[in-house]
């Protein structure tokens, strides 16, 4: 499954990814989670957060899982979301490979 | 919704009603849920920054979601599982070609959309050109915004010195024009001559086209010359060997060292428009003039040091002010003990100081103007909807989605917006062309005024703003109906046909308040233009021709010999039964300029009286009669008497009243108008409007030019024609002045007539420039009101078809039609008589003897409003007394 032209996702996204990605959880879970995740770096609201996730309900990486109720609906990730993550981290880490060095020789030399 | 939730979150769950319903449907109660359990859980001040971030981000994701949802952006709509473009949404080149076809079934409609597009964007593009060029962009020099004029006139060679000791101006630039004669290139010619300073051509970025410009070593010989590009066009045809060649300008040689590039734009302030300098050169300092503090002929600008502020500068100058006022207390302190002022003043706003008020009044008439037209765009996009709702409804039943049909809208109203913008673009610079070959109020920096891209912009963003606004929200409306309630012919239902009706009616009472402000505009300036029209002007216009001359370098008696010739020449040409000369004549300084003298001061038998402002009119013999301005009180001086002292003189009978009380008294009396001139007045003449038709009559007082103590170079002459001017008048009388003085170019041979008319000139053009715009207002009002009734009978046919049949007579069903829309014509009129009481006041200034609140204007302004009112509404109202009753049932 070819999942690199989603990439990269917005540090927001990839946040909320990842902690869908832990577990079901519903919206009220998920701005708390984000915001202590990210030492409140990251702060949510309401109308914004469903606009993202509904975004990445039609792309199909995230459904609504099975237990929630329509207020309360808890979200769960696909099996395209994790591959998305998972791209998307191995992304991160390679660019943080490729860049590293440079501030090791800045710090020595 | 729980009613337990505490007022925010219920308050929240409302405001989620901007969303789209899409996104609505989905998600607002999750959000709501969300939120109330962020209010539960949090304290304080966690609480209240939860709140602030959901109600402070909802506008902008709910703009985010609308423009998603309007297809403007990506969106998540348009991408399904496999992330390409699905089937639901139509790409821009389909709804390009489908909104052409469409709008192409309905040729009428975009025509006309199209044509007010173009009249509103063409109109105010026009005015905004000419606003742009002369009062917003930046003057093209370096350093612009530091360029400062000093003000209150000229200024002598001698604060000159001073000022250039300034330290918060680093650069310093003067110049003086005067007009000066060129022979020896076929017909003598008259031309501009300006002398300038070392640093002119620096400060205002002048290049060359040919050879070089003024150079420091130039200052010291004088007797260079640089051509402007336009006389080197003019008269020396563009000659490439013109630099080294030698010109004869009042007598002296002059050698041309080079041409300057016709891109450079002369200074306003230092050298004006009307009368953009022919050559110029150094400014001879040897003249010991400047050394004179009396005689002040420099106009001086100057640039700011940098990060000196116009305050800074001020106060500099003033401490010159006060330094010149101790040293010269006799040029520099008037009598009232007043010190001469110079203060700065930014060169762009004080240049365009004189036509602001004008351009803003015209910016502000074709911005209501284009009110107008969009109303009545409006009106159409609202018809036409109208007319689509079923088209709409069925479209959607046969699986188009919302976005894709306010999509095709959008287009529509693009397209439409856009063609009205090229057409208001060619109409615009065609309105810009027309304007400056009128150029009736002689607009400062409009040398080279065109239609640019920085206009261009500002044309696309009107038109396309006013067909969206204006069209997209109206068409809006026919989208979104349910299609069952439309198929039944819901359309048609009474509540509908009502909102429609009284929005429509609110576009006809606004459309009928902005007209009639623009009709009243017109109306009161055009009385005002009648009024100064029939006013007198004093003396006899009719045949009457002048040759205004300039004779350089003739001294005293000289001149007086010498124009006393070119007199009697011009009297001895057949037809001509007297000619006279004076130092100007009457109409040939309508502006702001006051020709010539003016002396704040007389004493009249010890009485001093200092309040009075008098203009000595230096004449020669017969002015009075040539004029046939009439004598009040006593006789003219006759010839032999002139040398007399106390000098003989005429004076204007305001001038007689003011200081003696009547005309008869002042005969013999004996006045002191200046240091040692002593007049004596020989008779009291009628008053003449001598600057202008609608200017004060100015306190004259007529001396032999004899007498006159130093070198003139004007010599403005009069002839009187008797009846019917001989053919080929204006030709002799040119070869008469050659015949009496070789050499001397007559550039004018003008009726008074002419002057006359031309000393209203701004005011036939504003009357006219407001009619057109009033007459065009009126217009598409009228036409609002006809299609908004046309519409309303429509709607009501069936009851007015009931009512027909039940025996109401057709007069009763038009005169509640024509009722109808004079009501909303009335309520229009009095809400337009509030807009005109409300700008009134900016055209105060250019109203002549009546206030903005004239009755008699205002009055008759409404008065033909209504009448096209009820034009407009009897149409439609005959339309409805002949519905046939049984047709119309029929119908239904």
């Amino acid at each position: 499954m070819d999942v690199s032209r989603y990439l990269p996702l917005a540090p927001r996204d990839l946040l909320i990814l990842a902690i869908i990605a832990e577990g079901p959880i519903h919206g009220y879970g998920l701005i708390k989670s984000v915001e202590e995740r990210s030492n409140a770096g990251v702060l949510l609201d309401p109308a914004n957060l469903y606009r993202v996730l509904r975004r990445m309900k039609d792309h199909k990486w995230i459904r609504i899982a099975a237990d929630g109720s329509a207020r309360r609906r808890s979200f769960a990730i696909t099996s395209l979301g994790r591959a998305v993550l998972a791209a998307e981290l191995h992304r991160l880490e390679e660019l943080l490979a490729q860049a590293r060095p440079a501030l090791a020789e800045g710090e020595t030399g | 919704m729980s009613p337990r939730r505490p007022w925010v979150v219920r308050a929240y769950a409302r405001a989620l009603l901007i969303l789209p319903r899409r996104v609505r449907r989905q998600d607002a109660a999750a959000m709501a849920e969300t939120f109330d359990d962020l209010w539960a859980e949090g304290k304080g001040t966690r609480r209240l920054g939860h709140a602030a971030r959901a109600f402070g981000r909802l506008p902008l994701v709910a703009v985010a979601e609308w423009l998603d949802a309007l297809g403007i952006t990506g969106g998540t709509a348009a991408l399904d599982a496999s992330g390409s473009k699905g089937g639901r949404s139509m790409g821009w080149g389909t709804h390009v070609r489908f909104a052409l076809r469409s709008l192409g079934k309905a040729p009428g409609f975009a025509l006309t959309t199209v044509l007010l597009v173009g009249l509103g964007v063409g109109a105010v593009t026009t005015i905004f050109t000419l606003v742009d060029h002369v009062l917003l962009r930046q003057l093209p020099y370096p350093d612009a915004d530091r360029l400062v004029l000093l003000e209150n006139g000229s200024h002598s060679g001698v604060i000159w010195e001073e000022f250039n000791q300034m330290s918060s101006v680093d650069l310093w630039a003067a110049s003086s024009s005067r007009s000066a004669n060129l022979v020896g290139e076929g017909n003598p010619i008259r031309i501009i001559e300006t002398v300038v300073s070392e640093d002119f051509f620096r400060m205002f970025d002048a290049r060359p086209a040919m050879g070089r410009l003024l150079v420091r070593d130039d200052f010291r010989a004088a007797d260079n010359v640089l051509l402007s590009h336009a006389m080197w066009r003019r008269v020396f045809g563009g000659a490439q060997d013109i630099v080294g060649r030698t010109i004869r300008v009042d007598g002296e040689a002059l050698t041309v060292v080079g041409v300057l590039s016709g891109d450079f734009v002369s200074p306003e302030g230092l050298v004006n428009s009307g009368e953009a300098a022919d050559v110029w050169r150094p400014i001879d300092w040897s003249d010991e003039g400047y050394a004179r503090p009396g005689r002040r002929v420099l106009r001086v600008a100057g640039r700011l040091a940098p990060g000196v502020t116009l305050e800074t500068a001020a106060a500099e100058t003033e401490q010159v002010n006060r330094r010149m006022a101790e040293r010269y207390p006799d040029n520099y302190v008037d009598r009232q003990g007043n010190m001469d002022t110079t203060p700065p003043a930014f060169l762009q706003e004080v240049t365009t100081r004189r036509v602001r008020p004008g351009l803003n009044l015209l910016l502000g008439a074709v911005v209501l103007l284009l009110v107008v037209a969009c109303l009545n765009i409006a009106h159409l996009f609202l018809a036409r909807g109208l007319g689509r709702t079923r088209e709409m409804a069925v479209r959607r039943a046969l699986g188009a989605n919302t976005v894709g049909l306010v999509n095709q809208l959008l287009v529509e109203s693009v397209i439409l917006g856009v063609a009205g913008g090229v057409l208001g673009v060619g109409l615009a610079s065609l309105g810009v062309r027309t304007f400056l070959s009128l150029n009736p109020s002689a607009l400062p920096w409009a040398g080279d005024v065109t239609v640019d891209l920085r206009v261009l912009a500002f044309a696309a963003a009107v038109s396309v703003l006013t067909a969206l606004a204006f069209g997209l929200l109206p068409a809006l409306r026919s989208v979104g109906r349910d299609l069952t309630e439309e198929l039944r012919g819901a359309n048609r239902s009474a509540s509908t046909g009502r909102r429609t009706f009284r929005l429509r009616s609110s576009l006809v009472i606004a459309e009928v308040a902005t007209s009639l402000v623009l009709v009243t505009q017109a109306g009161l300036l055009l009385k005002s233009f009648i009024n100064v029209n029939t006013l007198d002007p004093g003396f006899g216009v009719e045949g009457v021709w002048t040759l205004p001359l300039t004779p350089n370098g003739l001294e005293g008696p000289e001149y007086v010999e010498a124009m006393d010739r070119i007199r009697a020449s011009l009297a001895a040409v057949p037809g001509v039964t007297t000619a006279t000369y004076g130092l100007s004549q009457p109409f040939e300084f309508t502006g702001g300029g006051r020709c010539c003298w003016s002396r704040g001061t007389i004493l009249a038998d010890g009485v001093e009286r200092q309040d009075l402002r008098i203009f000595l009119q230096p004449v020669s013999q017969d002015y009075l009669s040539t004029l046939e301005i009439p004598l009040v009180a006593g006789t003219a001086w006759p010839p032999g008497e002139s040398r007399q002292e106390p000098w003989p003189v005429v004076l204007a009978e305001r001038l007689a009243l003011e200081l003696f009380g009547s005309a008869p008294r002042a005969v013999g009396q004996v006045l002191e108008v200046g240091p040692d001139t002593r007049v004596r007045v020989t008779g009291v003449a009628g008053d003449i409007r001598y600057y202008g038709l609608d200017q004060e009559l100015p306190a004259s007082i007529y001396v032999p030019i004899e007498r006159v103590p130093f070198d003139i170079d004007m010599a403005h002459f009069a002839v009187r024609v008797a009846e019917e001017p001989p053919s080929g008048l204006a030709s002799s009388l040119r070869e008469a002045v050659w015949a009496a003085s070789p050499g001397l170019p007559v550039p004018t041979v003008r009726n008074m007539v002419e002057w006359v008319g031309m000393s209203t000139a701004g005011r036939r053009f504003d009357s006219v420039l407001f009619a057109t715009f009033g007459v065009l207002a009126l217009l598409l009002a009228s036409a609002g009101l006809y299609g908004t009734l046309l519409y309303s009978v429509g709607e009501q046919r069936q009851e007015l078809g009931i009512r027909l049949a039940l025996g109401a007579g057709r007069t009763r069903v038009q005169r509640r039609v024509v009722g109808r829309g004079l009501g909303l014509a009335v309520v229009g009129a009095v809400l337009g008589l509030g807009g005109t009481w409300l700008v009134g006041r900016y055209l105060e200034s250019r109203l002549y003897g009546m206030l903005p609140t004239d009755p008699a204007t205002l009055g008759s302004a409404v008065v033909v409003l209504l009448a096209a009112a009820a034009l407009a509404s009897w149409m439609p109202a005959r339309r409805a007394s002949r519905t046939d009753p049984l047709q119309t049932l029929k119908a239904e």
